[in-house]
């Protein structure tokens, strides 16, 4: 998996591609862990995301609970109808602000 | 009738049950038309009979009206005659009394004027008195008082007139009318002859009472008339006491002198009686009139034409207009009638004058009298007509009753007369129906004997002919039967033997799933020519043959069995189609005396990897129907027909088989089957049914393809026999395709990439490609997390209609779907990750299967493609 960042003022912009899975998760998982610190709004693009799966779910989920712990947001865009049927399926689908 | 049918029991014998019979149908035709041609006749008659009344009642009414009429004015006309010849003869028979009185006046007058003018001539005579007491007719001298009185006594002149005493009572003798008869002279002296002689001298003794003829009006009025001219005197009531008279007198001339006066007494009795006697038929009364208007003589006591004592009144001056107008007539001496006005009736009036008396006799008759016989002819007739009506009503009554009596006397008749002729007509058809319906239960040998000598007996003996034949039809039709039944169990058999050397599709190579097989042969004939085959030719490689010898029926079937043993022993032993296809080219040709021949078309697919090696020796041309649904002919010619020609050598072609391909194959039985107008079904709709067809599934394609030719043929015969094979590739995805290793997390990449690669290949799409690589994900993780396994095994199979993957680890034994479920529906901050891999597995998959047996998890997905 590939990861795209675009940084601004305070914003983020993580553009991914490939497959977020188990193995490919832990790095975006240490891009949510380290480098958030200045941002508060955070958007993830899935356009060229092939599939979730839950370890993928799991790092949204720890992205969602900072940015909304600091007060800031994430945003998620362009989700490929694969993986919005993960989404619907798990209810990420409510818990994600997608766009 | 329908005991008869009932009698014989033949329920079930094909013959319907009558519903009418002829019989029936006869009688009610006939009594239908009698009763219609019944009501017809009589209504006409009825009709007929009541217009011909009418018309009668009516005539009869204008005829009794008309005769009323006729009869009226001709009994008017009749009356009117009667009553004037009634009137004219009495006229005549009264008027002659008078005249005959008169000419006694006048013979008297008359011989006095000779004794005066010649009295020399004539002796003196006496007249003597009368005989006391008598009352004889007799002459006596009667005198005036002034020659008494003058002393005179008898003088010549009386002497001389003597000579008429004679002549005098000769008169009175004559004539019955006549009271009296005399003749006084101017001097005083009168004879008379009567009667009553005697009673004159009776009162003076011998002496004559004195006659004083100055006072008489006859005599006063006869000395005023000219000679030979008579008068009358009015009536006056006889001196002798015989009743009214009336008194006729005439001057009796010497010279120019009045000397003496003849005259006679008339009684009027006669004339009376004349008068009153009158009538016609019975009615009616008559009246004289005399020549001053005055009523003389009457029938009527009163009323207008009355006669009275005192001095009647002259009728000409009446108030009745009418009898005025008549009286007038009548005083004119006319004759003739008129209806007139009479005491307030209507009469006739019939006069004739009496010339004598220049008086007129009337005759009187009353309207009503005379018409009364015309009213009662009329009323007669009315009462006639009506009588006549009713006659005519109980006539046309009785003509209704006779009228329907005899409907029903004709039709009880007729029933009768049809029940026995009906009888009589369908007694053969109903012995023949018995017998034909013995025939038709199956006794053949029975025979009808009718004997009717008409067309039923004919018919009987047509179906006595037709029984003959049918039996003898039967006959030669059984042992035709037995034989052909013979031939055709041979034949049955022989279709068995050669349906038992194709081998069975269905339930063969059930332990293959690289492949689905389904095959038909379906000859035209018992046996035929087509065959197909398939067997394996090693554990990889699957044989396949569809041929069709030339000709049909059982020497193409002779020949088929020895090409299809051919066929086989050749390529199980060579494994090579080129060769096998010359090795049997030349072994049918070096047997081949009969010229036949065999197309053949013939394949081997290798079930590891779908490579199909096909040789067509001049078959039909086989098709392939992709997964996609695309069909494709395979068009490569292998070589000549087998059979055909020696030496010839086969070339073979090659193409790849995806998995879920099917090869379809068949004999030109199905191209070449026609229909009713002949046109040939063709490749192009045996493409297009494939294409349209959406089933893959060999023995359904094989299905459709012969409904599509049954319906193309419709009613037209199985040309050609009909030979079908289907095979379709399953191949890889029965090809297990499995990853072993042991669990770890580094290697979760290679084993992504391993079940990528096979999903790619099989084309799974990009949606299920996701949700199964999920799924692996989840699961491989899982095991690698927490089985603790040292050795995992990832199967994945691919069919068409399915993905399946199994996951297998020796590691602790741990059943995943029993895990709680999440609750999806929390927020982010409660949410935790853990069991959501699962949940998502589940859910996604259509089906997800543990169990653990040989100390192995193992946990099987599906999903539907």
């Amino acid at each position: 998996m590939e990861i795209m960042k675009e940084i601004g003022q305070g914003a983020m912009t993580i553009r991914l591609k490939g497959r977020l899975e188990t193995v490919t998760a832990p790095k975006l998982e240490e891009v949510v862990a380290n480098e958030l610190e200045d941002i508060t709004a955070l958007t993830v693009v899935m356009e060229e995301v092939e599939y979730v799966s839950s370890a993928g779910l799991r790092v949204l989920l720890g992205a969602e609970k900072k940015m909304k712990a600091k007060g800031g947001e994430l945003t998620v865009e362009q989700v490929p109808p694969a993986v919005m049927d993960v989404f619907k399926i798990t209810g990420f689908d409510k818990i994600l602000t997608l766009r | 009738m329908e005991a008869v049918t009932d009698d014989l029991d033949l329920k079930g014998s094909g013959f319907m049950r009558v519903k009418h019979t002829i019989g029936f149908k006869i009688m009610a035709f006939l009594l239908g038309m009698v009763l219609v041609a019944a009501f017809i006749n009589g209504a006409v008659s009825i009709t007929n009979l009541k217009l011909m009344k009418n018309i009668s009642v009516k005539n009869s009414r204008s005829l009794g009206g008309t005769a009323a009429q006729r009869s009226e004015k001709a009994l008017e006309h009749m009356a009117k005659e009667q009553l004037l010849t009634v009137s004219k003869e009495k006229a005549a028979y009264i008027d002659e009394k008078f005249l005959e009185v008169r000419s006694y006046v006048h013979g008297i007058a008359q011989t006095a004027k000779r004794i005066y003018e010649n009295p020399d001539q004539y002796p003196d005579r006496l007249t003597p008195p009368p005989a006391e007491e008598s009352t004889e007719l007799a002459a006596q001298l009667l005198y005036s008082q002034r020659l008494e009185d003058a002393g005179i006594k008898q003088r010549e002149e009386i002497l001389k007139l003597g000579n008429l005493q004679d002549m005098l009572v000769q008169y009175n003798a004559n004539n019955d009318m006549v009271s009296s008869t005399y003749i006084s002279t101017l001097s005083g002296w009168v004879i008379q002859a009567d009667y009553i002689a005697y009673s004159k001298f009776e009162e003076k003794g011998g002496a004559p009472s004195y006659l004083e003829s100055e006072d008489r009006q006859w005599y006063k009025r006869a000395l005023s008339a000219k000679e030979g001219q008579y008068v009358y005197s009015d009536v006056i009531e006889d001196v002798h006491g015989g009743g009214s008279c009336i008194v006729c007198a005439e001057p009796v001339y010497k010279g120019e002198e009045v000397v003496a006066v003849a005259g006679t007494g008339s009684y009027l009795n006669t004339v009376n009686q004349a008068v009153l006697e009158t009538s016609v038929n019975g009615t009616g009364y008559a009246f004289l009139l005399n020549y001053n208007g005055q009523v003389m003589v009457s029938a009527m006591t009163e009323g207008e034409t009355a006669a009275s004592s005192d001095t009647p009144a002259d009728l000409r001056k009446s108030e009745n207009t009418q009898l005025a107008d008549t009286a007038v007539s009548m005083t004119a001496g006319f004759c003739g009638v008129d209806r007139i006005l009479l005491d307030g009736e209507e009469v006739y009036i019939a006069y004739a004058p009496l010339p004598t008396m220049g008086w007129s006799f009337a005759a009187v008759m009353a309207v009503e009298d005379v018409i009364s016989p015309a009213l009662e002819t009329q009323k007669h007739i009315l009462a006639m007509t009506e009588e006549t009506a009713k006659q005519q009503d109980q006539a046309i009554g009785k003509a209704i009753k006779m009228i329907t009596g005899m409907v029903v006397v004709v039709i009880l008749m007729l029933g009768i007369a049809g029940v026995a002729m009906t009888r009589r007509f369908t007694r053969p058809i109903l012995a023949l129906t018995r017998d034909v319906k013995k025939i038709g239960a199956g006794n053949l040998d029975y025979r009808t004997n009718i004997s009717s000598g008409d067309e039923i007996e004919e018919l009987g003996a047509a179906f006595n002919a037709m029984a003959d034949k049918v039996q003898a039809y039967i006959k030669s039709f059984a042992a035709a039967t037995a034989e052909k039944e013979r031939i055709r169990t041979e034949l049955t058999v022989a279709a068995h033997l050669q349906s038992d050397m194709l081998p069975a599709a269905k339930g063969c190579f059930t332990q293959y799933q690289e492949f689905t097989l389904a095959a038909v042969m379906r000859p035209a004939k018992e046996v035929g020519g087509d065959f197909y085959d398939f067997f394996m030719t090693d554990e990889e490689h699957l044989a396949l043959v569809v041929a069709d010898v030339s000709g049909k029926g059982v020497p193409a079937a002779l020949f088929m069995v020895i090409a299809k043993a051919l066929l086989q022993s050749n390529i199980k032993r060579e494994k090579n189609l080129e060769r096998a296809f010359e090795i049997t080219n030349e072994s049918l040709c070096a047997n081949n005396k009969n010229g036949m021949f065999v197309t053949a078309w013939a394949g081997i697919l290798d079930i590891s990897d779908g490579t199909l090696t096909y040789i067509n020796a001049g078959h039909c041309h086989p098709l392939i129907k992709g997964r996609d649904g695309n069909v494709v002919y395979l068009t490569e010619l292998g070589g000549f027909v087998l059979a055909g020609a020696e030496g010839m050598t086969y070339r073979q072609s090659v193409v790849r088989l995806r998995a879920g391909d099917i090869l379809f194959q068949c004999s030109d039985g199905v191209t070449e089957a026609n229909d009713c107008d002949g046109a040939l079904y063709g490749e192009e709709r045996l493409k297009r049914i494939l294409e349209l067809f959406g089933s893959n599934e060999p023995q359904e394609v094989i299905d459709a393809v012969w409904n599509d030719v049954c319906t193309f043929e419709g009613i037209a015969e199985q040309f050609d026999d009909i030979t079908m094979l289907a095979v379709r590739f399953n191949a890889e995805a029965n090809k297990k395709e499995a990853w072993c290793g042991t669990p770890h997390i580094e290697s979760m990449p290679d084993v992504i990439k391993f079940m990528d690669d096979i999903l790619k290949e099989e084309t799974v799409n990009k949606s299920d490609r996701a949700k199964l690589l999920v799924a692996v994900d989840e699961l491989y993780s899982n095991i690698c997390r927490y089985s603790k396994a040292s050795e995992a095994e990832i199967t994945c199979h691919v069919v068409p209609e399915y993905v399946q993957i199994i996951f297998e680890d020796n590691g602790v034994a741990f059943n995943p779907l029993e895990n709680d479920m999440p609750d999806i529906t929390q927020n982010a901050e409660e949410r935790e990750i853990g069991g959501l891999g699962i949940y998502m597995v589940r859910t996604m998959m259509d089906d997800v299967e543990y169990e653990n047996a040989d100390g192995k998890n193992r946990l099987t997905i599906k999903l539907m493609r």
